[in-house]
């Protein structure tokens, strides 16, 4: 092949050129990849950043329903809001709440849905797509109708009750007994979203080679000491996956204590956003942001550890 | 940091603190001049033009049939009722004031008043759309803040005693006129075959305190002053009217976990026997009327509340409507409202969703001072009072309905609720 003489000064002149100053071509090429990104980025930009950055200053003024006709004239408050959070009874009350939710709701749904896309993946032959479909249905159905179906379950004298007196336990009010009312929901929320994280965990399982575990069994190794040994660490990504996913969803647990308790037989199933939310109805705005805010920085540093923790290594 | 960058950052935080500096509250109220560009008065003569109108629930369904007959007799006018859901109505209302868009006129219950007052989105009502004395004294007074008159009263309603007649009489009991003597009419009404002989809403917001409030009234207390300008919870007649209401639950009269839900099941559970008693409002006879049909009037027996040691106020509610400041056609608002307000247009509504008119003109026509229910009714609105005209009235309302849990449930005492209650309140404050 022939290399093309080049001009040194020529050539200096390009590396120059480029360094500086692009080509015309490239310009027009970056021009209409921004032309084609611009709708996304224009509605992204106003429905998504602009309430975003606008709650934020919500946040640091003392803004009510009553200075609707007239936002801009509010007094700019500073980190009084957050220090009124914290000192407030309920917002504790909803922090602790919105904790016990998740430190107990997560590892549970985690530990089922793992074990049921063990059960899909290897133990289950026929009509697994019955299953599937079966355990999936809760994730899609509207909240309303499983709070329906729910409440009569959860009835003192329900189904669950029933069953219980059946085998000679009398069940408590489930949804009106202070103790009882919190391990409802996180129950009926595992139920809820255990088939998210199934396929998810699903995936991940067939995507983990099976000549693995033929080795391991060479080996000798234990049904158990396959699990702990090789699918756990060769899931590990896919387990911080759905931990990720399903913590965000559950530190921001709202309609199940909506339609179920509304907040909860004596603020016992009050969670953080069911405060905003309330704040919000009262008209206090600026609360509402406030602790909208203080939810959100939590759950990015939660994320933030997760990732820290559950990351692959090496 | 690079040069560039360090301006970058600059740039945007001057912008930031900017903005910032345009903020700030000048001290005068919200409404002031606004005021200055309502109708003090409307014209006589026909309405012209379009006129919006909002309305919920069974009204938005009715109301269409009085405005036809509107706009045949105002052929220059049309009136359109748009049907707005119940729950989502606050809302709707908060962000039309909020853009400035809004209809000309909604309707609204009255708890929801001084605080869109507050924002200085309603107009106050001119001269020549009714008279104060055309409505029932309670309903108006509840259009009052300050002093000013910023709706008009559509429908009333009230809550009495309704009670399963024929369990009472086969028990041998009358219906008891003092809540002292509750416990052992519910005793006996349990002893007859109901299973709980009173039904009162705990912990469910919109109904704890509808019920609560009402027994500090009867014990002489009040929630706020009567200029409104402190809350007067912790006075010894509101901390006797908790102790009353609290030892509904302790004698074993209602369940501490009484509810209301699901909506319609009040009417079968007094139907059927599983409550023997219950503190409800006028839209429980239709249901009960279509649920025992011949049995209704053997079985249901209706009466005014109990007193406590001072009266028998019971809580009053009802709908009223208001035409927004930022209104297009206000004057043929008004024009339609009055319309409304007549005698005539007044028992038509009524007959057409069963509410009680507020037009106390308006019941005889309606055929309601023959009904004996009704009659009940009518007798419980003399003595029925509505909640103070406060803007930061949700608020005060969850945390009452809040107080009313605890009580039910035995976790604070009477007076440890008031004296809560009392610096919760005070520290949301009257406005």
């Amino acid at each position: 092949m022939e290399t093309p003489t080049r001009n040194p000064a020529a050539a200096a002149g390009a590396a120059a050129a480029t360094r500086t100053k692009r080509p015309a071509w490239r310009r027009r090429q970056a021009l209409i990849a921004w032309a084609f990104a611009l709708p996304f980025s224009a509605l992204f930009l106003v429905f998504m950043i602009g309430p975003l950055v606008a709650s934020l200053l919500l946040s640091v003024t003392d803004m009510t329903a009553r200075d609707m006709r007239d936002p801009l004239a509010v007094a700019f408050v500073g980190v009084d809001n957050f220090v009124t959070l914290f000192q407030d009874d309920k917002f504790q009350a909803a922090i602790l709440n919105t904790i016990y939710f998740v430190g107990v709701g997560v590892p549970l749904t985690i530990v089922v849905s793992l074990l049921i896309a063990m059960a899909l993946n290897n133990g289950i032959r026929r009509f697994r797509a019955v299953f599937r479909v079966g355990f999936y249905t809760p994730v899609v159905t509207s909240i309303v109708a499983i709070a329906v179906v729910w409440k009569y379950i959860l009835e003192p004298d329900g189904l669950l009750n029933q069953a219980l007196s059946g085998i000679g336990i009398s069940g408590p009010d489930w949804l009106h007994d202070t103790h009882f009312a919190m391990p409802s929901l996180i129950f009926m929320a595992m139920w809820r979203n255990m088939g998210t994280l199934m396929i998810i965990f699903l995936a991940g399982l067939q995507g983990v080679p099976t000549e693995v575990y033929e080795a391991a069994k060479v080996d000798g190794a234990s049904a158990f000491q396959r699990f702990y040994g090789l699918t756990l660490p060769l899931m590990r990504p896919t387990i911080l996956l759905g931990v990720v996913l399903i913590s965000v969803y559950y530190f921001q647990f709202f309609e199940e204590a909506f339609v179920m308790t509304g907040g909860g037989p004596l603020d016992s199933t009050l969670s953080i956003t069911y405060f905003t939310y309330n704040q919000f109805g009262y008209g206090n705005y600026g609360l509402a942001s406030a602790a909208s805010y203080v939810l959100a920085l939590t759950i990015g540093l939660v994320t933030l550890l997760q990732f820290r923790f559950l990351r692959s290594k090496g | 940091m690079s040069g560039k960058t360090w301006i970058r950052n600059a740039a945007v935080l001057s912008a930031v603190a900017l903005t910032l500096t345009a903020c700030g509250r000048d001290g005068g109220s919200v409404g002031d001049d606004a005021g200055a560009s309502d109708l003090t008065s409307i014209s006589a003569g026909k309405a012209t033009g379009d006129i919006t109108i909002w309305a919920m629930g069974t009204e938005g369904e009715k109301l269409p049939e009085i405005a036809d007959a509107f706009n045949d007799a105002n052929p220059d006018a049309e009136v359109t009722i748009t049907a707005v859901p119940w729950d989502d109505a606050p809302t709707k209302i908060a962000t039309a004031i909020t853009s400035g868009k809004t209809p000309d006129a909604t309707l609204l219950n009255p708890s929801a008043l001084a605080s869109f007052v507050a924002t200085g989105g309603f107009a106050a009502v001119p001269d020549g759309v009714a008279d104060a004395t055309t409505f029932d004294a309670g309903s108006y007074e509840s259009t009052l803040i300050d002093g000013t008159s910023y709706s008009v009263p559509l429908y009333v309603d009230t809550r009495t005693l309704f009670f399963r007649k024929d369990l009472a009489e086969q028990a041998g009991v009358e219906v008891p006129q003092t809540w002292a003597d509750y416990p052992a009419f519910a005793e006996a009404l349990e002893g007859a075959g109901a299973e709980e002989g009173l039904l009162l809403p705990t912990g469910e917001l919109g109904f704890t305190e509808q019920v609560l409030i009402p027994f500090i009234w009867n014990a002489g207390g009040s929630i706020t002053d009567a200029e409104q300008t402190t809350f007067t919870l912790d006075s010894d007649e509101a901390i006797e009217g908790l102790a009353t209401y609290q030892s509904l639950f302790t004698s074993g009269a209602a369940s501490d976990t009484g509810t209301y839900e699901p909506w319609g099941s009040v009417e079968e559970r007094l139907a059927s026997g599983e409550i023997g008693s219950v503190v409800e409002g006028p839209w429980m006879v239709p249901t009960l009327k279509d649920i025992l049909g011949d049995e209704y009037a053997s079985k249901i027996g209706v009466a005014t509340i109990p007193s406590g040691s001072a009266n028998g106020q019971s809580w009053l509610d009802g709908g009223q409507l208001a035409v927004f400041r930022d209104a297009k056609n206000p004057e043929g608002a008004w024009k339609f409202i009055k319309y409304l307000s007549e005698p005539a247009q007044a028992a038509q509504f009524s007959t057409a969703t069963g509410d009680l008119p507020a037009v106390s003109a308006a019941w005889e026509p309606a055929g309601l001072t023959a009904d004996p229910t009704t009659a009940v009714f009518s007798e419980q609105l003399k003595e029925a009072a509505s909640a103070p005209a406060l803007p930061t009235w949700n608020q005060i309302a969850s945390i009452m309905a809040g107080y009313g849990e605890k009580l039910a449930r035995g976790t604070v005492t009477p007076e440890e609720a008031a004296e809560q209650m009392q610096s919760e309140l005070t520290s949301v404050g009257l406005d």
